[in-house]
């Protein structure tokens, strides 16, 4: 897995690439505990490189989500095709979350 | 597509063997042109059920084992994933609250993994026999024929 950060507006763009699985879920919140740290308070999730996530992963989203939420922060998702885009319904994360096609359009609005 | 049967068996002992799974994985879905959408479900399913099974079956048990064997055949795929743990009957495993918004879930987002393997799948069964856990798991390589919803619980024993 691996994780760039862009800063634009009031938002943390977090790109996400590889796999999100059991592995890599502790990483994943590792970095972001330090954004926090740096003082993120909205997020754009960008899923359009990864290549896999697991129920660990899911869990991972989570746990970044809430904090997000608790902080009265937002938390959007672009990038989302696919499979993973699949997984992302089943589990019920489509309703739960503002979702756009494009990082710019999550930005936009 | 070839449709004699191909299989691979492995014994994990750890999760971090599950790497040598997933080259199994790929090297069937390389013989047999799988599709990678199907070889993302496949993946999925077992990464969910052996992560699970390493998680909660072996309390106490001197030398954990995981016994799988992947197959397609004529056009499916199968998995029978046999453990030495304790009985655990993922079937009795609560439902995630999918339905519900982030702030009205109560429980942590347990049995989501299960969940996901219930949906991605066309079949997955359990039992118990002879002091070992069975799971199984079907699904079809051609994706567009698949029959989703078969693993809604339905099916669960």
């Amino acid at each position: 897995m691996q994780f760039d950060v862009v800063k634009k507006d009031n938002f943390f763009i977090l790109q996400i690439s590889g796999r999100m699985d059991a592995v890599h879920s502790s990483e994943f919140e590792k970095e972001c505990a330090a954004l926090f740290e740096k003082g993120m308070c909205n997020a754009v999730v960008d899923m359009d490189n990864v290549e896999y996530i697991s129920s660990a992963g899911l869990r991972s989203i989570l746990f970044l989500a809430k904090k997000i939420r608790t902080g009265c922060g937002e938390i959007r998702f672009c990038g989302l095709h696919g499979i993973v885009e699949e997984v992302f319904t089943i589990s019920g994360f489509k309703g739960m979350f503002p979702i756009f096609d494009t990082c710019d359009a999550a930005l936009k609005n | 597509m070839s449709n004699e049967r191909l299989c691979y068996r492995m014994i994990l002992h750890s999760r971090d063997e599950f790497s040598n799974l997933v080259s199994a994985i790929d090297s069937i879905a390389e013989q047999r042109d799988v599709a990678p959408s199907v070889v993302f479900k496949i993946t999925l399913a077992l990464d969910e059920l052996v992560s699970n099974i390493f998680d909660y079956a072996f309390p106490g048990i001197p030398e954990p084992q995981i016994d799988v064997v992947v197959c397609v055949d004529n056009g499916v795929f199968f998995a029978k994933i046999i453990d030495n743990g304790i009985p655990f009957d993922m079937s009795k495993l609560q439902e995630p609250e999918v339905d519900k918004p982030l702030e009205e879930r109560k429980r942590a987002v347990g049995g989501l993994g299960v969940f996901l393997v219930r949906r991605l799948m066309d079949s997955f069964t359990y039992y118990r026999y002879a002091g070992r856990n069975y799971a199984m798991i079907c699904t079809k390589l051609d994706s567009e024929n698949s029959e989703k919803g078969a693993g809604d619980g339905n099916d669960y024993h």
